[in-house]
């Protein structure tokens, strides 16, 4: 008995799963259409409407002064304490607001997108920070990087402000250069989502479509569903009749 | 208007896959009237062009093709279709026989393919009172005599209470449902109505299959259904 309803299980999976080779293959063109689509219109995206963007980089090296400090333990905690304070203070209105109003050209600029367009990134174990300056103009991108390790530098040792915490424990590790090549929009990569993305959206379709089809498809439906034998099947396309007046 | 032409496939293209399916049709037929003979079969479907006419008209020319003795019977008084696709003029029928006591023998039309032919003549008023009437079983009853087979050709089921009055001069009806065409709650509704009222049903005729759309399937149904009939 449970050997039967085991094999009834697996009839019923095999269908299923047939089912929808089925769906997938009675609406591959719509498929293929639908992932055309959202390829093409993910080419022209990135290839004509996005505006390709380049990324100026430099880092910056946190330091002190071993002679200061009674055990390496306690020199440790104090550079990762350093790090992430420097993380945090060069991305403050304070360091940004400084920056725009160095650079004749950022002067409409927010503070906000300048920070938007900032990464900051660090590597375990090594007490470098990275600063990544995001612009449509590479020359922009390069000025805006080395202000800003500049100024955070200055205003860090700046006595009259008062920030002993950082002052004099930074040092810029290399400016940024000229970036030759747009870091943005990576043109394969959006391609490739493009493909895939267009992919889900058709077989989404199809699948919807497919749930809202109120009509036979298959002869095991019709039978399952009337609970009634099919005795002919009759093969034939509404189009092959030929219309007569 | 733009009407379809009704292909008989089992006289056009006698070897055809489309013609081949008809004389499973009658076999499954045959094999399910062992004990209980069939003489007048219904052709009937839940909702209009579905594909009944090309059903009656094939089933009746494989009779035809086995030199038995068939009748179709167009009692869709309200949209008849078998004089169109037997290309006749429907000016006279069962309407003669009903309205004025015509000889019903005088009305029938003996085809070329040996099928003969009872159209519906000038359109009626009140079909499902015709239906009814004595006139009516009385014709049938005495067709039953006069032929092997009687195949009526009749409106869809959901539309008018005609299919179901007539299915009870029937030995059984072909539920035609037609492949992406008939809703799965048209066809459940009918084919309640006619089970309601006692109607022997044979089992559907799937139409109009695109067999493209269901190769694998279509094969494999075809070997199916030849076991069972077996």
């Amino acid at each position: 008995m449970d050997e039967m309803k085991q094999q009834e299980t697996m009839v019923e999976e095999g269908i299923t799963l047939a089912e929808l080779v089925r769906i997938v293959w009675n609406n591959i063109i719509l498929i293929m259409l639908v992932t055309v689509w959202v390829t093409v219109i993910g080419i022209i995206y990135t290839f004509v409407v996005v505006s390709p963007k380049y990324t100026a980089e430099t880092a910056i090296m946190v330091q002190y002064d071993p002679s200061t400090i009674p055990s390496e333990q306690t020199g440790i905690s104090i550079a990762n304490a350093l790090m992430t304070t420097y993380k945090e203070f060069v991305v403050t209105d304070l360091v940004l607001d400084s920056v725009i109003s160095d650079i004749p050209t950022i002067r409409d600029m927010s503070t906000t997108a300048l920070k938007n367009s900032i990464t900051i990134s660090n590597t375990t174990g090594a007490y470098m920070i990275y600063i990544e300056v995001e612009n449509p103009t590479p020359a922009l991108a390069q000025e805006i990087a080395n202000q800003i390790v500049q100024n955070s530098i200055e205003i860090a040792n700046d006595t009259e402000n008062g920030f002993l915490f950082l002052q004099n424990k930074l040092k810029q590790v290399y400016p940024a250069k000229l970036p030759t090549a747009p870091s943005s929009p990576n043109k394969v990569l959006n391609v490739v989502i493009s493909v895939i993305l267009g992919g889900i959206i058709s077989l989404g379709i199809v699948f919807v479509k497919e749930l809202f089809n109120n009509k036979f498809q298959t002869r095991e439906e019709l039978e399952k569903y009337l609970n009634l034998r099919v005795i002919a099947t009759v093969p034939g396309t509404v189009k092959e009749r030929k219309l007569v007046d | 208007m733009e009407y379809f032409e009704f292909r008989n496939v089992v006289i056009e293209t006698p070897n055809s896959v489309e013609a081949e399916a008809y004389r499973k049709l009658e076999l499954n037929i045959s094999m399910m009237s062992i004990d209980k003979p069939t003489q007048v079969i219904q052709c009937t479907s839940a909702a209009p062009e579905d594909g009944k006419t090309t059903t009656a008209i094939n089933l009746a020319a494989v009779y035809a093709e086995k030199g038995k003795k068939v009748i179709i019977l167009d009692m869709d008084m309200r949209r008849p279709k078998i004089h169109r696709a037997f290309h006749k003029a429907n000016d006279r029928g069962f309407y003669d026989y009903i309205t004025d006591n015509v000889d019903y023998h005088e009305l029938i039309i003996h085809d070329e393919s040996t099928i003969d032919l009872l159209l519906t003549g000038k359109h009626m008023s009140f079909p499902h009172i015709v239906l009814e009437s004595h006139k009516t079983a009385d014709m049938i009853k005495q067709l039953r005599t006069e032929y092997d087979y009687i195949i009526i050709d009749s409106p869809p089921v959901l539309s008018v209470t005609d299919a179901i009055i007539i299915s009870k001069y029937t030995d059984g009806v072909v539920y035609v449902v037609a492949y992406n065409k008939t809703k799965k709650e048209d066809a459940k509704a009918g084919l309640v109505q006619l089970q309601k009222n006692n109607a022997r049903i044979f089992g559907s005729v799937f139409a109009n299959v695109d067999v493209r759309k269901t190769r694998g399937y279509y094969g494999y149904d075809y070997y199916y259904g030849s076991k069972k009939s077996e």
